[in-house]
C-alpha cells in the first residue's frame, strides 16, 4: 500500500508544531524518521495513526483520500502504531492482548479460546518467538511485549507499522532480535515507519530516512546518498564529536563517597558490592532485567534489601525512604519518566522546585513565588528547556524537554551522590551531548554519579568504571581503558 | 466570537487557567440557586436568615474543607458522617458518667482522632483503597455508636453549652464565623505554603511524590486523623445544636459533605481542587436545601435533586479540566 500525505499541518493550542509535511511511503520499506525532540515526528506519526487529527492537509492511501480521525480508523486502513513503551494488559494473557479489540464474531459472542491461541502460536513462531499464548503478560521483558505488540498488528493483517523509537527500551541483543522481524517482515511487503535517535540502527536497517526539524519535513534522502554527518546537520545544524572520558582532579584524590558492601534484594539482585568516588562516573550495564534499577532504587531507599551494609562517607546507613535518602544528598533521576519522573498536570516551575521544598519557603512553609520562578528559570535557561512559560504544565513539554526538568530538579538539590537510571532515553542527539556535558560538568565538581544505560557508547564515552551485571549478580567491575562493547556484551550475556 | 475568544484563551495559558475554572460554575450555581429561592420567599433577600439557615449545615461544612483536602491527595473519607455520630455519642457518654465538660469534649475529640488514625494506617500500611476502607469504617462506627448508646438520646448538658447556633456576632451566628475562619485559614495553607503544594504533587503523581522525597504516606496519616479531629469538634458542635447525642445523627451526611467539596469543583481523581470552590459550594447546598424547605419538597425528592447534582458536578469538574489542562 502506498502512503501519501499532502501538506499536513497540526496546531496546538496556537502553536504550529508541524507544517506542510508532504510524507510518501512504500510498500516493502523502512522509512526512517529523525529528528531533535518536538521536531514534529511524534506528532507526525500520532495523526498517521489517529491519535491526533491533523488541522491542514489530507492523507492518501493508493491514491485514495482517506480520513484517520480515530485509532480504530487507523487499523481499519492497515495502520498500526507500535508504542515506545509496549501498552499491554498485564493481567491478560497473551492472546488476549495479541486479539485484543478484534476477535471474531460480535460483542455477545464466546470468545473461541482454541482459535486466538492457535492464531496467536502461529503469528508468534512466524516472527520467532517462543511464548506460550496462555501465559499473561505480567512478567515478561519489555522486548517481549514488544513483539506481541508487533503480532498484534499482524493479527490484524496491518500493511504499515509506525515504530515510535522501538530499540529505545531494548539492549543491543534485543534490538538484534528486532532488526531481524523489521527485515522479515519488510520482505513480506510491510512499509514501516521507524523513530529512532540512534543513527546506526537507522543506517542499518533504513532504505530510507526523512528528516525534521521544528515542525518542518527537511529532506527525504536514500539512506546510502547520504553520511551521518549530513543527517545531524540536517537536524539540528551543527556537528557533534565523539567525546572521551574526562578524568578530573576530585577523582584523583581517590576518596570513596560510597561503598556498597554484599547487599542482596531475594528474588532480584544477590551480593552486590562496589565502591563509588567523588567525582567518578560509575557506568552500570547489563540487559534489561539484570537488576540495576532494583540496586539504584534500594540505594536511594525506595526499596528495601535484605543482606548486607551501605556506607557513606565511612557511615553505616540505611535510607528507609527516599526522603531520608535525599536528606543525606542523593538524587535519583528514574528510568520510568511519566510514572516517576513527572507530576504531569502542575506547572514546570513546581516541578523543578518540588525536590527543594525548604528553599522555596520560609519557616512558616510561606512558599516565596518569586523563588520559585528564580531557581526554575536558572535551569531553564541553562539547559534550553523549550516552553511558553514556567506556568506551563510539564506534560505539554516534549519527553526531551522533560527530562532536563527533572535533571534540573536534582541538580537543585545540589546532590552528592546522582544516580541516573537511562537519562538520555528518548533524547535527540543534541539533548544527548548537551546532557553529556552536563554530567561531565557535574563529576568534575566532586558529584558522584551512577549512570545506569543501556546504550554502550553512552556508557563507554562517560563511565570511569563499568559495572556489568547479569541475572542479578555483578559479573565485572571493568575499567575504561579495558573495556569495549564486545567485553562489556560478554559480560553482560555469558556467566 | 465564541471561536475569537477560545483562540486567544489558548494563546494565553495563564488566563485560561483562571478562566476555565470549575470554580466558577459554583460562583454561577450560586448566583442562580439565590435567584431561584428568591422567587420562593423574599426572605432569601435577607442574609439574616441565609446564615440561620446555615448553621446546621456549618458541621457539614468543617469537614468538608479537610474533605477537600482529603480529595486533592488523591484519596477520599467517607467515614465522616459515621464519626460525627460515634464522637457525639462517645462525648456524651463520658459526660454522663460525670467526666466534666471539658474533659468530655477533648474525649469526644480525641476519639475523633483516633477514628481517623485507624483509617489513615489502614490506607497507608496496608495499601487498602481508601474508598473501600472507608466504606467498611462507615457502618463500623456507626455501629459502635448503636452498640454504646443503643436508642436513647444522651442529654442532660448545661444550659450554656446548648444552642451554639444561637449565639450571635452582630447577625452572624457563632458556628457559620468557625467556619468562615477555619475555611480562611485551611485555604491560605492550601494555596501558599509548601504543605499545601506538597497535597497537589501527591495527588497528582504519589510515584513521583514518593521518589521527590515527599512523605507521602506521612502526611496522608496525618490528613485521615485530621478528618477525625474535626469530625469530633463537628460531633461536639452538632450536639450543642440539638442538645442530645444519638447514635443516627448525621446519617447520609457524607453525600451532603461530599456534594460540597464536587460541587467547588474539586477533581475526583486528586491534584486539582481549592477550598474557595468548597466555601461556595457550602453556601449553594444551604440556600437549595433552605429553598427546598421553603417549596414544601419532601426530604425524599430532596435527595434524588442533590444526589443528581452530585453526579452533574462531577462530570462538569472533569469536563472542565479536559478543556482547560490537557
Amino acid at each position: 500500500m502506498n502512503l501519501y500525505t499532502k501538506n499536513i499541518g497540526k496546531t496546538f493550542s496556537g502553536v504550529n508544531v508541524l507544517r506542510n509535511v508532504n510524507f510518501t511511503l512504500e510498500p516493502g520499506e523502512v522509512h526512517a524518521l529523525v529528528g531533535e525532540n518536538g521536531a514534529g515526528k511524534s506528532t507526525f506519526v500520532k495523526i498517521l495513526s489517529g491519535v491526533y487529527t491533523p488541522t491542514d492537509g489530507d492523507i492518501f492511501l493508493d491514491n485514495k483520500k482517506i480520513k484517520i480521525n480515530t485509532p480504530i480508523a487507523a487499523q481499519k486502513n492497515g495502520v498500526s502504531l507500535i508504542h515506545q513503551e509496549p501498552q499491554s494488559f498485564s493481567h491478560l494473557s497473551v492472546a488476549e492482548n495479541i486479539f485484543m479489540g478484534h476477535m471474531d464474531g460480535n460483542n455477545f459472542s464466546r470468545v473461541k479460546w482454541k482459535d486466538i491461541n492457535k492464531s496467536s502460536e502461529k503469528i508468534l513462531s512466524s516472527i520467532g518467538l517462543k511464548i506460550d499464548p496462555k501465559n499473561i503478560m505480567e512478567g515478561l521483558s519489555i522486548a517481549d511485549q514488544q513483539m506481541i505488540e508487533i503480532a498484534g498488528a499482524l493479527s490484524k493483517n496491518s500493511k504499515i507499522l509506525i515504530m515510535d523509537e522501538p530499540t529505545s527500551p531494548l539492549t543491543p541483543n534485543e534490538v538484534g532480535k528486532l532488526f531481524d522481524i523489521v527485515n522479515q517482515l519488510k520482505a513480506q511487503g510491510m512499509a514501516i515507519i521507524f523513530i529512532s535517535h540512534r543513527l546506526e540502527e537507522i543506517r542499518s536497517i533504513a532504505n530510507r530516512v526523512t528528516i525534521f526539524r521544528d515542525g518542518d519535513l527537511i529532506t527525504t534522502q536514500k539512506i546510502n546518498e547520504i553520511t551521518n554527518e549530513e543527517i545531524i546537520k540536517y537536524m539540528i545544524g551543527r556537528s557533534i564529536e565523539d567525546i572521551d572520558v574526562k578524568e578530573n582532579d576530585f577523582l584523583k584524590k581517590d576518596e570513596v563517597i560510597l561503598k556498597v558492601n554484599n547487599i542482596s534484594q531475594f528474588g532480584n539482585f544477590k551480593n552486590i558490592s562496589f565502591d563509588l568516588k567523588k567525582g567518578e562516573i560509575l557506568g552500570f550495564a547489563g540487559l534489561v532485567g539484570a537488576g540495576r534499577t532494583e540496586v539504584a532504587k534500594t540505594i536511594f531507599g525506595a526499596e528495601n534489601y535484605d543482606e548486607g551494609d551501605i556506607y557513606f562517607k565511612d557511615n553505616i546507613i540505611s535510607n528507609k525512604s527516599p526522603y531520608e535518602a535525599i536528606q543525606k544528598g542523593f538524587a535519583y533521576v528514574p528510568e520510568d519518566r511519566k510514572q516517576m519522573g513527572i507530576f504531569g498536570s502542575v506547572a514546570v516551575e513546581d516541578n523543578i522546585t518540588s525536590s527543594i521544598p525548604n528553599e522555596i519557603s520560609n519557616k512558616f512553609g510561606l512558599i516565596d513565588t518569586k523563588t520559585v520562578t528564580l531557581k526554575s528559570s536558572e535551569y531553564i535557561n541553562k539547559f534550553n528547556i523549550v516552553l511558553t512559560s514556567g506556568r506551563q504544565l510539564i506534560q505539554e513539554l516534549s519527553g526531551g524537554n522533560q527530562q532536563k526538568c527533572i535533571i534540573s530538579k536534582w541538580l537543585l538539590s545540589n546532590p552528592s551522590i546522582l544516580i541516573l537510571d537511562e537519562p538520555t532515553r528518548g533524547v535527540d542527539v543534541g539533548v544527548k551531548s548537551e546532557m553529556y556535558e552536563i554530567i561531565n560538568q557535574l563529576a568534575a565538581m566532586g558529584t558522584a554519579i551512577i549512570l545506569i544505560s543501556s546504550e554502550l557508547p553512552e556508557i563507554l564515552s562517560l563511565a570511569h568504571r563499568i559495572v556489568v551485571m547479569r541475572e542479578g549478580q555483578i559479573t565485572k567491575i571493568l575499567d575504561n581503558k579495558e573495556a569495549t562493547q564486545e567485553t562489556i556484551m560478554k559480560f553482560a550475556i555469558i556467566s | 466570537m465564541l471561536k475569537k475568544i477560545s483562540i486567544y484563551l489558548s494563546e494565553n495559558p495563564t488566563l485560561r487557567y483562571w478562566i476555565i475554572r470549575p470554580e466558577w460554575v459554583a460562583v454561577i450555581l450560586l448566583i442562580l440557586s439565590i435567584i431561584a429561592s428568591l422567587q420562593l420567599s423574599p426572605f432569601f433577600g435577607d442574609l439574616a436568615f441565609i446564615m440561620d439557615s446555615a448553621t446546621p449545615y456549618v458541621e457539614y461544612g468543617l469537614i468538608a474543607i479537610i474533605l477537600t483536602l482529603i480529595i486533592i491527595s488523591g484519596e477520599i473519607d467517607l467515614s465522616i458522617a459515621s464519626m460525627i455520630a460515634l464522637t457525639a455519642v462517645i462525648f456524651g457518654t463520658v459526660y454522663n458518667a460525670g467526666f466534666g465538660m471539658p474533659l468530655s469534649v477533648l474525649i469526644g475529640v480525641l476519639s475523633g482522632a483516633l477514628c481517623g488514625l485507624f483509617n489513615g494506617i489502614l490506607v497507608t500500611k496496608l495499601k487498602i483503597p481508601s474508598i473501600i476502607l472507608t466504606i467498611g469504617t462507615l457502618t463500623l462506627y456507626r455501629g459502635i455508636a448503636q452498640a454504646l448508646a443503643s436508642d436513647f438520646s444522651l442529654g442532660g448538658y448545661p444550659s450554656w453549652f446548648i444552642g451554639i447556633d444561637y449565639r450571635y456576632v452582630g447577625i452572624i451566628p457563632i458556628p457559620v464565623i468557625i467556619f468562615t475562619v477555619f475555611a480562611l485559614i485551611v485555604g491560605f495553607l492550601l494555596s501558599s505554603t509548601i504543605y499545601g503544594k506538597q497535597l497537589y504533587l501527591i495527588g497528582t503523581n504519589p510515584q513521583t511524590a514518593k521518589y521527590s522525597g515527599i512523605k507521602v504516606d506521612k502526611i496522608k496519616l496525618l490528613l485521615f486523623t485530621f478528618s477525625g479531629v474535626i469530625s469530633g469538634v463537628a460531633g461536639v458542635l452538632t450536639t450543642s445544636r440539638l442538645a442530645v447525642a444519638r447514635f443516627n445523627m448525621a446519617t447520609g451526611a457524607e453525600l451532603e459533605i461530599v456534594l460540597m467539596v464536587m460541587l467547588g469543583g474539586t477533581y475526583i481523581f486528586g491534584g486539582r481542587g481549592n477550598i474557595f470552590g468548597t466555601f461556595v459550594a457550602f453556601w449553594i447546598v444551604v440556600i437549595l436545601r433552605s429553598g427546598f424547605n421553603v417549596a414544601r419538597i419532601k426530604i425524599e425528592s430532596q435527595l434524588t435533586i442533590l444526589g443528581a447534582m452530585l453526579i452533574i458536578a462531577i462530570i462538569l469538574t472533569n469536563y472542565i479540566y479536559s478543556k482547560s489542562q490537557k
